[in-house]
């Protein structure tokens, strides 16, 4: 059962705009995610007015980078974009080369950072649960090209990656679970 | 700022030289044009202030960065406060007698220090520093953004304003520090509607600071130094994917109004004028010679 976890970015600052403020923040995320594993991680910027792209950066795309979140069994998600932050988001998501997951007021979830990618995911929000087979059949890829995108997204933590016990099959399968498109009530969680 | 060895030749105190050497502001935003030094080998800095009629947040915290510049080498520093009595309000009422060196010796008529509260319409000149960068990003962030009805536009700007003082704290730092100031211009009495912030270290400089980074060690000229570190990726930290501040610092800001934006450090100089659909920069070399960097910004929302 997967824990949640909640980190208001807005502890930090309203105008958050330095490295050094990106690094505390950076910080103490990996705090709260120590060595948990099995975490549904919401970065929340509600509250952050404006924050620029060198604090996004430092903050939330080097966190990303540094992690291989599909090992952790984590995923991760921000939310409380407003329309200016999430420009800042998006800048060093694809400066980076990394993606993350948005979850939108409305409640959908979206992938930023990689047009490819985004795609894959969207095709997996309908999948939910789901075999590497699956997705290449609902997309018409290769096996290999599906494990490949599949692999990338549970290592920015858009999908949570678990081994099939026992499986008749030879070698390695998992499965692919979405993550949860929405907050959990405040009781549920463990916020920062 | 300007020079205070090379090019004016400050010598300590007690040398037997007692010579003075004058810097002379004249008109409106002097040191955004033009700042002649005349005098050789001097014990003292006179600022003479006396024919300023206007003065932006580049001349506020050039004069002080000026003054720190000179006290740093055991120059006296005088500064001779303008004849107008406006501007010499203006002045004081911008903490710029306020945030002079300790013993600068101040000529002419102080106006009084009274005040009425303009936290919405402006930021005094202020000591900018590691310490207080982040609680100086907290009160220019509403200053910048209420200014604009368009939310985009004043997040645009304040990012802008907020990746110029974070230069200046990282890679901008010295013992003699940095100021800051902004205004914010109704447009009612000059120029139109506009948005200036100026942000003036004493540090090493862009040249400097870009050799750091061994890719980037053969430049030799501060004008080229400081129009390379305008584009994507350039920076003096080796780091991979850094070097996107002053890049970002143009192209958000012209995509939403008309941009005027100087940077002199050294001898060199870069002025980037833009809106959405031009761009024009321009590379010069100065008389003058600026230790540390020197950075203004001017936005107007009108294109």
């Amino acid at each position: 059962m997967p824990h949640h976890l909640s980190f208001s970015v807005s502890q930090l600052a309203r105008y958050p705009s330095t490295r050094d403020r990106g690094r505390e923040g950076r910080a103490r995320l990996d705090d709260l995610l120590g060595e948990r594993e099995g975490i549904d991680l919401t970065i929340d910027f509600a509250g952050v007015e404006v924050m620029n792209i060198s604090f996004a950066d430092e903050f939330l795309g080097k966190f990303l980078t540094s992690h291989d979140f599909s090992a952790e069994g984590t995923t991760v998600k921000v939310t409380g974009l407003n329309v200016d932050n999430r420009y800042s988001v998006v800048v060093c998501v694809e400066r980076r080369e990394t993606q993350v997951v948005v979850l939108e007021a409305d409640g959908h979830l979206v992938l930023e950072g990689d047009k490819m990618l985004a795609e894959t995911f969207n095709y997996a929000l309908g999948l939910g649960s789901f075999k590497a087979n699956d997705l290449a059949s609902a997309m018409s890829l290769t096996s290999q090209n599906a494990n490949n995108r599949l692999k990338r997204l549970a290592r920015v933590g858009a999908l949570r990656k678990t081994q099939v016990t026992g499986s008749t099959r030879g070698g390695k399968e998992f499965v692919y679970e979405i993550l949860p498109a929405e907050v959990p009530d405040p009781e549920q969680l463990m916020t920062a | 700022m300007l020079s205070t060895r090379r090019h004016v030749g400050y010598k300590p105190l007690g040398s037997g030289d007692t010579s003075a050497v004058e810097l002379v502001l004249v008109g409106s935003r002097p040191l955004s044009e033009a700042a002649v030094l005349s005098g050789e080998g001097p014990d003292t800095l006179v600022i003479d202030a006396t024919k300023l009629t206007f003065a932006c947040p580049l001349d506020l915290t050039g004069i002080v960065a000026t003054a720190y510049g000179a006290a740093s080498c055991s120059v006296r520093v005088v500064l001779r406060l303008p004849r107008d009595p406006d501007v010499a309000s203006y002045l004081q009422r911008m903490d710029v007698l306020r945030h002079m060196p300790s013993r600068t010796q101040i000529l002419g008529r102080v106006p009084p220090d009274a005040r009425t509260d303009h936290r919405r319409s402006l930021m005094e000149v202020t000591a900018l520093n590691e310490g207080n960068v982040n609680d100086l990003s907290e009160r220019l962030g509403p200053l910048v953004t209420s200014f604009y009805e368009d939310h985009s536009a004043g997040a645009a700007v304040f990012r802008a304003c907020s990746e110029l003082m974070s230069n200046a704290t990282e890679h901008g730092t010295s013992e003699h520090g940095a100021f800051i100031a902004a205004q914010l211009y109704t447009g009612s009495t000059t120029e139109g509607a506009r948005l200036e912030f100026a942000v003036c270290d004493t540090g090493v400089g862009v040249m400097a600071h870009l050799r750091r980074n061994p890719e980037h060690d053969y430049l030799t000229r501060d004008e080229v130094a400081i129009a390379k570190a305008m584009k994507a990726g350039v920076s003096g930290v080796a780091e991979d994917l850094r070097g996107n501040g002053l890049r970002d610092v143009i192209e958000d800001t012209r995509h939403y109004g008309r941009l005027a934006f100087q940077i002199r450090s050294g001898k060199g100089e870069v002025r980037v004028t833009g809106t959405l659909s031009s761009r024009r920069t321009q590379k010069g070399r100065r008389q003058d010679e600026t230790s540390g960097t020197w950075a203004w910004l001017t936005h107007r929302l009108t294109t």
